[in-house]
Order: C-alpha cells, then sequence, then structure tokens
C-alpha cells in the first residue's frame, strides 16, 4: 500500500512495515490510524514494525501520535513495535519522557 | 609634541640600512633555542631572524608606529606568538622565551645605536617606545603560553573522561558500563552520546550499567540515570542497572524514583547472568576430559 505520506508493506508471518515519509502529519492523526488499521485487518497483521530511521526528531507531538497509534494498535490486538531509531533521536526524545512509551522497540525486524 | 620627535627619530632609523642588524638578532636566538637546546636548527634562526627584520622595520616604518591595533603591529605579535608555539610545543621553556625576548630587546637597541650613531640612552622616548613594544610581545608570549596549557588541560580531561567511562563489548550484543563518580549533566550527554553511537553501530541487545563506583546520588543523576536507561530502551535494547548500593536505593525511594520497569540486579556478575538469559546463553562450566 502507497500513499503520498507512507509506505506499508505487509511481510511474512502475519508481520508488516510501515515506513512514514514527510507527509505524515502527526498533529491530525484520526485518519491515518484509521486509514492504517483497516489496511492492517485486512492483512492479518500481528506485529507492525514502525521504521524510524527516517524520523529525526520526535517530539511531544509525535510522541503522542505513536503513543496513540501504539495504544490503537494494541486495542486491535496488533503489536507496535518501532525500529531504527536513531541515537540523537533517542537522546533527544528521552530528555522529554516522563513515562515508558505506549510502544515497543528493537533494533531491527526480527 | 613628543610623540612627533619620538616618530621622527622612529622615521631615521627606520631610514637605515636595517639589513646590517640581521646578523646581530640571530644571537639571542641562538643562545636560547639554538645549539644544546636543539629547539631551533640554524636554518630555522635564520629565516626567523629575518623575518623579525623585516617584521621591526615594518612597524617602525608604519604610519603610526605607536597604534596597536595597526597591521604592522598585529603582525609582530602573531610572530611571536607562532614563535612561542613552536618552541612550547617542542619541549621549550616559557622562561627562554621571556628571557629570548628580553635579550632580543637589548640586542636591537644597541644594534640600532651602532648603525645610527645616536645615543638611545639619552633618548628616554625611544627607550619608553622599545620597552613598550616589547611589553606587550612578552604579554603574547604569555598568552601563547596559557592557550596551550589550556589545550593539555582539554586534552587531558577527554581522555579521563573517557577512561573514567570504558564502554566495553563483554560478549556478542552485550556491552557494560561502569559508572564512577558523579554524574552530571555534561558528563551524562557525553556518555551517552557515545553509548548510543556504540548500540546503533554493533547491534548491542542488552547494556549493563554498573553503579558500584556511584557513592551519592541526588534527584539530578537520578534523572539523567533514567534518561540514560530510557534512551538505551528507544533503541530497542534492554537495559541492567546493576551495583545499585543500599544508600543508593534508599535515596532513589526518597525521591520517588520507581525502577519497577527496569531490571536491577546486585552485582555486576548478576547483572551479566540476566544479559546471557535474555540472548538465551547458557555458560556452564567446561567438562574434564
Amino acid at each position: 500500500m502507497q500513499n503520498e505520506g507512507f509506505h506499508l508493506t505487509a511481510l511474512d508471518q502475519g508481520r508488516a512495515l510501515f515506513e512514514p515519509q514527510h507527509g505524515v502529519d502527526p498533529a491530525r492523526p484520526e485518519t491515518l490510524i484509521v486509514t492504517l488499521l483497516d489496511r492492517l485487518r485486512v492483512w492479518r497483521t500481528r506485529h507492525l514494525y514502525y521504521d524510524l530511521s527516517r524520523v529525526e526528531v520526535i517530539d511531544p507531538v509525535y510522541l503522542r501520535f505513536l503513543n496513540q497509534f501504539a495504544r490503537a494498535c494494541r486495542t486491535a490486538d496488533i503489536r507496535m513495535v518501532c525500529i531504527h531509531m536513531q541515537p540523537g533521536t533517542a537522546f533527544a526524545l528521552a530528555a522529554h519522557m516522563d513515562q515508558p512509551p505506549a510502544f515497543e522497540t528493537a533494533a531491527g525486524i526480527d | 609634541m613628543e610623540t612627533q620627535k619620538t616618530t621622527e627619530k622612529l622615521s631615521a632609523l627606520f631610514k637605515l640600512a636595517m639589513g646590517d642588524i640581521g646578523a646581530a638578532l640571530e644571537k639571542p636566538a641562538q643562545t636560547y633555542f639554538g645549539g644544546s637546546a636543539n629547539l631551533l636548527d640554524d636554518n630555522e634562526i635564520t629565516d626567523l631572524s629575518l623575518e623579525l627584520r623585516y617584521l621591526i622595520s615594518g612597524l617602525i616604518g608604519a604610519a603610526d608606529p605607536f597604534s596597536r591595533s595597526s597591521p604592522e603591529f598585529r603582525a609582530l605579535e602573531s610572530f611571536f606568538t607562532n614563535l612561542a608555539r613552536k618552541v612550547l610545543t617542542r619541549g621549550g621553556k616559557v622562561d627562554d622565551i621571556v628571557r629570548y625576548t628580553q635579550n632580543l630587546q637589548e640586542t636591537l637597541i644597541r644594534a640600532l645605536e651602532q648603525d645610527s650613531g645616536i645615543e638611545f640612552t639619552r633618548s628616554r622616548s625611544v627607550l619608553h617606545y622599545f620597552s613598550n613594544i616589547f611589553i606587550e610581545l612578552i604579554l603574547a608570549v604569555f598568552r601563547a603560553y596559557l592557550d596551550q596549557k589550556d589545550e593539555t588541560i582539554r586534552t587531558q580531561e577527554s581522555e579521563l573522561r573517557e577512561t573514567s567511562t570504558p564502554i566495553t563489548e563483554i560478549w556478542d550484543g552485550v556491552l557494560t558500563l561502569p559508572i564512577i563518580g558523579t554524574l552530571d549533566s555534561s558528563r551524562t550527554m557525553i556518555l551517552m552520546e557515545s553509548l548510543l553511537n556504540r548500540i546503533s553501530i554493533e547491534h548491542t541487545k542488552v547494556v549493563v550499567m554498573d553503579l558500584t563506583g556511584v557513592n551519592s546520588i541526588d534527584s539530578q543523576v537520578s534523572h539523567h540515570l533514567i534518561q540514560m536507561v530510557r534512551a538505551v530502551q528507544l533503541m530497542g535494547s534492554d537495559a541492567i542497572l546493576t551495583g545499585i548500593r543500599p544508600e543508593i536505593a534508599r535515596a532513589l525511594t526518597s525521591l520517588n524514583i520507581d525502577l519497577g520497569d527496569i531490571v536491577t540486579r546486585g552485582s555486576l556478575s548478576d547483572g551479566l547472568k540476566a544479559a546471557f538469559k535474555m540472548l538465551g546463553i547458557q555458560v556452564s562450566p567446561a567438562t574434564a576430559h
């Protein structure tokens, strides 16, 4: 599935990969989350890998979006795992995080 | 009026053949930097004296020889700064550079007296002029000396920081980080930067942070600690805190800091066992044949 703002690819064994591009607007997550969950439901996805390799800054707005998306995934029985977070991004994000995030993290796709 | 007279005298000096004083300027350099001191070789001393003669004649012949901001004075000052750096880098002492500068002043005045036939000991204005110039040049030497000392201290601090926080890959995918002393903001930043880069490069699975060497903890330090653990987790690695002393544990609870979602172990050894368990690795004694 390709959109101006992201790529969503079905992998094997109920897994999918989400690659956001610059078009993703974290300030307006509702439509995006519904669109994605709809597609993931059709694919019977159990694990969603959210690729952060191109996300250089995760500010409070983007973090809120990630948490909201992860909770929505959990409701749909999907585990959202953020991968490929860059050192600088993790460094900055850890400074303004006051509680653990709602999403899981991993170095890459297992 | 006095300044004008001095300028005229200086202009008269400038008209002299400065080439004759070149050989005289080499002597102080030979005394302090050449021969057994072995800080500059003969060619360097000759070049240095030629450049010095050119710079001094430039200053004396400048539109305003008294100005400390003229290009001619700046060039002479820069020459002394570079000379001091070179000599200090080669193991010379600041004392020798200062003595060289003083000796150079005396030599220069003597050489100009001989060349011009004017007895400067009777001309206080000219002596005063050269004295002021050379005080500035000695200050330039001291500034170069202090800059070099500052640079040495910075390098040593950097080396100390690196050696006080050695990040070691103790097993494939397992990094250990013994933290010793106090975690302040700048140290945390340096530590986090190098740790997160290592995690990214080496695809680290588990980081064991050992706090055995941490004697005290306050709210700021504990905040930095939690921040480090969070950043490691965000990179997709597991973090294990080990060696938390009873005083530190008590301090953390009194600061209302909950380590409930962070894996902790009593000692570094237990932390490593936990890391191996997370990776599905079992370490057992070798069987005797």
